[in-house]
């Protein structure tokens, strides 16, 4: 089935503007929102049940995604049919994993401060470390395929040859 | 050398202020035309544009901006920077490429230069050129106020100086701004962001360490100190909560590549394959230099916490006040110079969008042309820093959430239009027309009616999903729009 990305894109927007439109309509309780410190006035303490709307905050994050990947995908419509199948696959591929990696964190509950990672707890670990470096792995594929995926300098340079003569 | 430590700091910060003038002057003599002063000549090499495209990122507003959002609210504006990557991915993939090839095309030396291009459109220009105005004003705001608020705290420190006012460090912030600006243009801009990247990736890494060391038990203890207090502000949302964490990664991911003094940049560049490795020297900078962000904050807020530091009186003062008392006088000074140098080369870069769309644009688009262009651009670089001066100066918001703003505004107005229109023939100039509109009347309204959003979601998310909405539908509910051909060309590759 061909994949038409600008009605990829579309049914994504649609979805988060539904999410965020329902969200906008249902208010949390009062206790949902950071308060003042009560000892220094300066910080602000996290709310009681912040992190207990777990999945509203995945439903938004998928949205997030797919808005993500439309759009990332717009990138290769100039490309012909097999490559542009294959690097599809490989960011769908991508922003899955990324999901799934912003899933980890939305249902863990685990605050424990007893085991740490490299001077966090275990979910802030995970967020600094896996969901920081991760999209390391895309830039990648842009550095190492530049030529086949983004462009050659002959193609750059008889695009400005194009050009001079359209010019003159 | 402790009781130097006054003297070492503003003697960093004057000798870069002179270095400042230095490179003011020079770039003055490279600078013969319009081209030069809004496009470099277009041939900047890989380190410039790479330090360039980072060290605009963070500016006034990561470095003061986002230690003070880590002191006040924990780790939620660590999203800001944790999705920097996936930012600089979606730029590169979709704009590194466009931009450079609609450089070729009829010489622009603005972005809504380009989006007339792209969309042959006047009016569209004309909007786009309205929304960097607007964008520019909060985000040029935010540097004036960073600035004014370090030069304060570290003349206040002085023992020759016994009170100086949040005002007189505007006026004198503003002066020295404004001679960069005027003197240098985009040359003087980018070749500070040379010297400041490199400042700021090896003072970051210096106070990283420091950081480290200032607790017996590194980063665990103060993440214990912390969590003690409150245990959400340590972990992965901070006391922001998920939802309102979430809608800044989102803002802040989609919206990098909407940010029109960073993405100026890649109509500059020499040759195309630059790209691949401009890439990877934006992000280990950004990475490097994004240390000082998270450390900082953290510290302080652990100081304060456990009273071995007094409250401090504004969240804004936590970078200087961790400069200021907790590190060697050198790397203070060292950092110190390298904050100025952010500020300064992005407020350059943002006085630079800003006057091309007010003199260059939005005449264009109203079909006016404007004699001696070169001498109205330095007259309206002043202007500009004055009107931004006084937003800082009455707004009463902080340096991040100044710059925030700012980044949401530009994230609404130019991801759809720039990043999706530049990449999809289907998109129509009406649509692009709604969305612009329809963008700054959210962002704008929300900020000045002071209207709350449940679940602490950002105001720049939600603009931005309604107005890529209302892009895409329109544009496919339009008929076919026409495209230049060479435009066509370039769209094709």
């Amino acid at each position: 089935m061909k994949l038409k990305v600008d009605a990829f894109l579309l049914i994504g927007l649609i979805f988060l503007t539904l999410v965020v439109l329902y969200f906008l309509i249902i208010t949390p309780e009062v206790s949902y929102y950071q308060t003042l410190h009560s000892e220094f006035n300066g910080l602000m303490i996290s709310g009681k049940t912040a992190n207990d709307h777990s999945s509203y905050s995945f439903i938004f994050s998928f949205g997030m995604i797919w808005v993500y990947l439309g759009s990332l995908l717009l990138s290769t419509r100039h490309l012909i049919k097999e490559k542009r199948k294959n690097i599809q696959i490989v960011m769908a591929c991508f922003c899955l994993i990324y999901l799934y990696l912003l899933g980890l964190l939305i249902f863990s509950k685990d605050l424990n401060l007893q085991s740490f990672y490299f001077g966090f707890p275990r979910s802030t670990a995970v967020m600094l470390y896996l969901v920081g470096f991760f999209p390391l792995f895309l830039s990648y594929i842009y550095i190492r395929y530049f030529e086949t995926l983004i462009m050659t300098e002959e193609s750059f340079k008889s695009f400005q040859n194009f050009i001079k003569s359209q010019d003159k | 050398m402790e009781a130097f430590r006054n003297p070492i700091i503003l003697g960093f910060v004057a000798a870069y202020m002179l270095l400042t003038v230095l490179v003011g002057i020079w770039a003055l003599r490279k600078t013969k035309s319009t081209q030069d002063f809004f496009m470099a000549g277009r041939d900047l090499g890989i380190m410039v544009t790479g330090f360039a495209v980072f060290s605009s990122l963070l500016s006034g507003f990561g470095f003061v901006g986002g230690p003070a959002l880590v002191y006040k609210m924990g780790m939620s504006s660590v999203w800001m920077f944790v999705c920097v990557i996936m930012g600089f991915n979606l730029s590169f993939f979709l704009l590194a490429k466009r931009l450079r090839l609609f450089a070729e095309i009829g010489n622009p030396i603005s972005l809504p230069d380009v989006v007339r291009l792209r969309y042959d459109n006047a009016f569209t220009q004309g909007l786009m050129a309205l929304a960097i105005i607007l964008g520019v004003l909060g985000y040029l705001a935010t540097q004036i106020l960073a600035m004014s608020i370090v030069l304060q705290d570290i003349l206040n420190a002085s023992s020759f100086i016994e009170h100086i006012s949040i005002g007189y460090c505007m006026l004198i912030s503003c002066s020295i701004l404004v001679f960069y600006s005027i003197t240098g243009g985009i040359v003087a801009s980018v070749y500070t962001d040379l010297v400041q990247g490199a400042i700021m990736i090896f003072g970051a890494i210096l106070i990283f360490f420091s950081v480290l060391n200032l607790f017996e038990g590194g980063f665990q203890e103060i993440s214990q100190i912390i969590g003690q207090d409150d245990a959400g502000a340590i972990g992965p949302w901070g006391t922001l909560g998920a939802m309102g964490s979430l809608s800044w990664l989102f803002v802040f991911m989609m919206g990098g590549a909407g940010q029109p003094h960073v993405i100026t940049k890649m109509m500059m560049y020499k040759n195309i394959s630059d790209a691949k490795y401009i890439l990877p020297t934006s992000i280990i900078g950004y990475f490097f230099s994004a240390l000082l962000w998270l450390s900082i904050g953290l510290a302080m807020r652990a100081l304060v916490i456990s009273g071995m530091h007094s409250e401090l009186s504004n969240a804004d003062m936590a970078a200087s006040v961790y400069l200021q008392y907790y590190t060697n006088p050198i790397l203070a000074g060292l950092v110190f110079a390298g904050l100025f140098a952010a500020i300064m080369s992005t407020a350059d870069a943002f006085l630079n969008i800003g006057t091309a769309a007010i003199m260059h644009d939005l005449p264009n688009a109203i079909g006016i042309k404007i004699k001696n262009d070169l001498f109205w651009a330095r007259v309206v670089t002043f202007m500009l820093t004055l009107i931004a001066a006084l937003f800082a100066r009455y707004s009463g918001d902080l340096v991040a959430i100044l710059g925030a703003f700012g980044w949401g505004t530009f994230a609404a107005a130019i991801v759809p239009v720039v990043v999706i229109g530049f990449n999809w023939k289907r998109a129509t100039p009406l649509a692009a027309n709604v969305c612009i509109t329809t963008s700054l009347l959210i962002n704008f309204s929300v900020k000045i009616l002071d209207i709350k959003i449940p679940y602490a979601i950002d105001i720049g998310a939600i603009s931005l999903i309604i107005s890529m909405l209302l892009f895409v539908s329109i544009s496919l509910l339009s008929e076919k729009p026409f495209i230049n051909k060479n435009v066509e060309a370039a769209m094709d590759l």
